[in-house]
């Protein structure tokens, strides 16, 4: 064996070492802790103004009529739960769906900020997922950041007069692959690489997360699709007379 | 479902003041994460440890077993932080591949060891504050932090339907399995999505149901509990004052010399 | 206070009974449905009875329950409480609230906090009395059904039988003076079933008129003082127990069978063993005397 040969196996060892470390990592979440206290300071006010005006248009919601108090708690409960369910993934290994490109396409980018937060403290708290001085980085990448980029795919394909499972497994697909983008640029800007910067750094854990990220992406993908095929087949109307879709399913009655 | 809400209606500690728990897992989390000083992380990390295992009484095979769950991610990101590819080589370490080197200097090693002693222990800190308070104390809390009453009420509620939600998707699911609905990948998610549809339905149904019954005893927007706390100890809360002050000394210390001070 | 006791005693006195609900042509159908929930119903409760409900699903019980609240509003005729006709106003509507209150069939379907003590809690601070009294009145209810034991678990932790001690106590709290309780042992083990039914009598025993569906027709006969029968909303049957089982064509088409206790009670009769002029019984004590009577007799 040559020394470039020897040198190449060494760091595909490694390389795969880490991969087997990797897919017990799920969801994007960043850990307790790992977040210089500047920027969590930083990314929670990134959010506020989003997070506000989710909160103004759940309160308005709820004023207008109190009974959907309990129902958009059950859609927190509900995007919590699925986000807690494993899913087999293909690499056989355990995942978990994020279920905020779901959150978003039934409830709406605004609504899903403050759930996602909700969400994101449970998950924390419950499930040792995320942590609270990261709080604002993970609500910034998976509770505002992907929703909107979700959403507004989704959109975007409901106009150009998509194929419906086309336009959801996209618009899910391309909101994960954003918060993963987002989170990767997160630590990036905390933790710039010696030699290449802010972008150097990015490409590193971009690269990093990749084994697991994409593949989930995908996954999420194709379960936000049969979940949101699933409930408008089985529970159109009631979807319907909540008030509570994102207009494109109003517009299709 | 969640050990960790399991544990916390057993803790030793769960009747001493939330408040205390809080602000002591707060403000030791806040100093763990400013300071990123090895001294404070240490302190912190055993200061949690004896509390936790010691009197609030979880096993201490379980608490270890939950503080291996963050660490896949924290494996993950720090290697990440510690390998560059660059053409120069760098002090701490450098395996040349091809024409470039995959290298560390000995400044990012020490970063990178800060930051998982920073994490770790700011880890324990979240679990001194999730394995021994229970979910609606800290709830408790936070409505006395002033914040939005509608977000503390949604909390309220959306944690009491989580773990309806989940009785009802295991049941969904062994009804599903006992059909035979996970032969291969494909039918695995249909199944997955037939649960989730009916899952779904089902709670819309619910959270009906349980507006009416919360109507039927005169709700009228706003949630009314009351709230069971033990007031707060003195001796309780000098003890944290001067734990936190000590804190607050070495993270000052920390940063000062962080930013060129001479310490 | 004095011109409202005078009212109340005119009432009384006019015709002689204290009626508590009283249910006016009542007819209601939910959004969407042709059919009826409830069809041209009309009822009169007296204060401090026993009355069970009874009828197959979908008969109409659980929507004139929720109409004798104010949940559901009539689209036809009226609901009178307590002599004042249901008024749908926030301050009318919590009036009724406190006089009437409804446990729910499911217990998952009516408890919405994970802390025993705060679920009990929520009703009773809705009716706008201070902490103290609240909490005074909620260790007692507390102590009363026996919640004690498992006060300090989350309700998701709990079993049916506890939740369904927490979801009594959460209306109880509330010191309603009629207490409507949604197949109250549906679901539950035979040891909390008695319990149940032990916390029900000692409500009736406190006053409370107490008003309970029910698909077992041994425990109505035995336990109530009147039975109404229900049928696709409409009112098919209403008198004591021995009055509505005893009308053979009602029970059918409620679809259900005569108390085994009468049952027997007949065959018996049919067989020459219990003499044509024997009362019919009450329960199993009395029918038990009964032939035990007609045996010494024989004898």
């Amino acid at each position: 064996m040559t020394k470039k040969e020897k040198i190449l196996l060494k760091a595909s060892a490694a390389f795969a070492a880490l991969f087997a470390v990797a897919p017990a990592a799920n969801a994007m979440h960043i850990m307790e802790g790992y977040l210089p206290a500047g920027y969590c300071v930083a990314w929670g006010l990134v959010c506020l103004p989003f997070l506000i005006a989710g909160f103004i248009s759940l309160r308005n919601k709820v004023k207008e009529n109190r009974r959907s108090m309990t129902l958009i708690a059950m859609s927190g409960a509900f995007i919590f739960v699925i986000s807690s369910l494993k899913i087999p993934s293909a690499t056989g290994s355990c995942s978990h769906m994020t279920g905020t490109g779901l959150g978003a396409i039934l409830f709406g980018p605004s609504a899903v900020g403050i759930l996602g937060i909700i969400v994101l403290i449970f998950q924390a708290v419950l499930l040792a997922h995320g942590g609270l001085t990261t709080l604002g980085a993970n609500t910034f990448s998976m509770a505002v950041a992907g929703p909107l980029v979700s959403f507004g795919i989704y959109k975007l394909c409901g106009k150009l007069k998509a194929n419906r499972r086309v336009s959801v497994f996209l618009a899910a697909f391309m909101g994960d692959l954003f918060t993963y983008c987002v989170t990767s640029l997160q630590l990036a800007l905390a933790y710039p690489s010696e030699s290449g910067g802010v972008m150097a750094s990015a490409v590193k854990f971009l690269g990093v997360f990749a084994p697991t990220q994409l593949p989930l992406a995908v996954i999420e993908g194709i379960l936000t699709v049969v979940l949101v095929i699933g409930l408008e087949s089985y529970a159109g109307p009631e979807l319907n007379n909540t008030g509570f879709l994102s207009g494109r399913e109003k517009e299709a009655r | 479902m969640s050990v960790i809400d399991r544990l916390c209606y057993q803790s030793r500690l769960r009747y001493v003041n939330a408040e205390e728990k809080f602000v002591y897992a707060i403000l030791t989390l806040i100093f763990c994460v400013a300071s990123r000083s090895f001294a404070v992380a240490l302190i912190a990390f055993a200061a949690n440890g004896i509390l936790t295992v010691g009197k609030g009484g979880i096993s201490l095979s379980r608490y270890c077993r939950l503080l291996l769950i963050p660490v896949s991610f924290l494996v993950v990101g720090t290697a990440a932080i510690l390998v560059d590819v660059s053409e120069i080589p760098m002090d701490a370490f450098a395996f040349p591949v091809g024409d470039r080197y995959l290298t560390g200097s000995r400044a990012t090693t020490m970063e990178a060891l800060r930051v998982c002693a920073a994490a770790f222990s700011s880890a324990t800190c979240l679990y001194f504050l999730a394995l021994n308070t229970t979910m609606t104390d800290i709830l408790d809390v936070l409505r006395k932090l002033r914040l939005p009453s509608l977000f503390i009420e949604l909390m309220m509620l959306i944690y009491r339907f989580i773990f309806l939600l989940f009785e009802t998707a295991g049941a969904i699911r062994i009804s599903q399995e006992s059909r035979l609905g996970d032969r291969n990948y494909r039918t695995k998610a249909r199944s997955f999505g037939e649960m989730g549809s009916a899952l779904f339905i089902r709670a819309l149904s619910r959270s009906n149901s349980l507006y009416d019954a919360m109507e039927s005893r005169g709700y009228d927007g706003k949630i009314r509990v009351l709230s069971q706390q033990q007031p707060p100890r003195k001796k309780k809360i000098l003890m944290i004052a001067g734990f936190e002050l000590i804190l607050a000394v070495l993270t000052i210390r920390e940063i000062w010399v962080r930013t060129g001070g001479h310490g | 206070m004095e011109k409202k006791k005078k009212t109340m005693a005119d009432r009384e006195t006019k015709d002689g009974q204290d009626w508590v609900i009283e249910a006016e042509h009542v007819s209601y159908a939910y959004e969407g449905n042709d059919e009826k929930a409830l069809d041209n119903f009309s009822l009169k409760i007296q204060r401090g009875k026993k009355v069970a409900f009874m009828g197959g699903n979908g008969s109409g019980k659980s929507t004139f329950f929720l109409c004798l609240n104010g949940i559901r509003k009539p689209d036809k005729g009226r609901i009178i409480i307590d002599k004042r006709p249901v008024v749908y106003r926030k301050r009318e509507l919590l009036e009724v609230r406190k006089k009437v209150g409804i446990v729910f069939q499911e217990p998952d379907n009516q408890l919405f906090s994970a802390s025993v003590y705060q679920e009990i809690s929520f009703g009773i601070l809705n009716l706008g009395v201070d902490e103290d009294t609240a909490r005074r009145k909620v260790e007692q209810v507390i102590e009363e059904l026996g919640i004690s034991p498992f006060r300090e678990r989350p309700v998701h932790a709990l079993s049916g039988g506890q939740k369904k001690q927490v979801a009594i106590a959460d209306i109880l709290a509330m010191s309603p003076e009629v207490m409507i309780l949604d197949e109250p042992a549906a679901a539950l083990d035979s040891w909390h079933t008695n319990k149940v039914r032990r916390i029900v009598d000692d409500l009736a025993k406190r006053g409370i008129t107490v008003l309970v569906s029910t698909h077992d027709m041994d425990y109505a006969y035995g336990w109530a003082d009147e039975i109404v029968l229900m049928h696709r909303g409409q009112l098919i049957g209403k008198g004591t127990p021995l009055e509505v089982c005893s009308d053979a064509e009602a029970l059918k088409k409620a679809g259900l069978e005569m108390p085994a206790v009468l049952k027997l009670y007949g065959r018996m009769k049919q067989r020459g063993i219990l003499s044509s002029d024997t009362m019919p019984p009450a329960n199993m004590e009395e029918l038990e005397d009964c032939l035990a009577n007609a045996y010494e007799r024989r004898m």
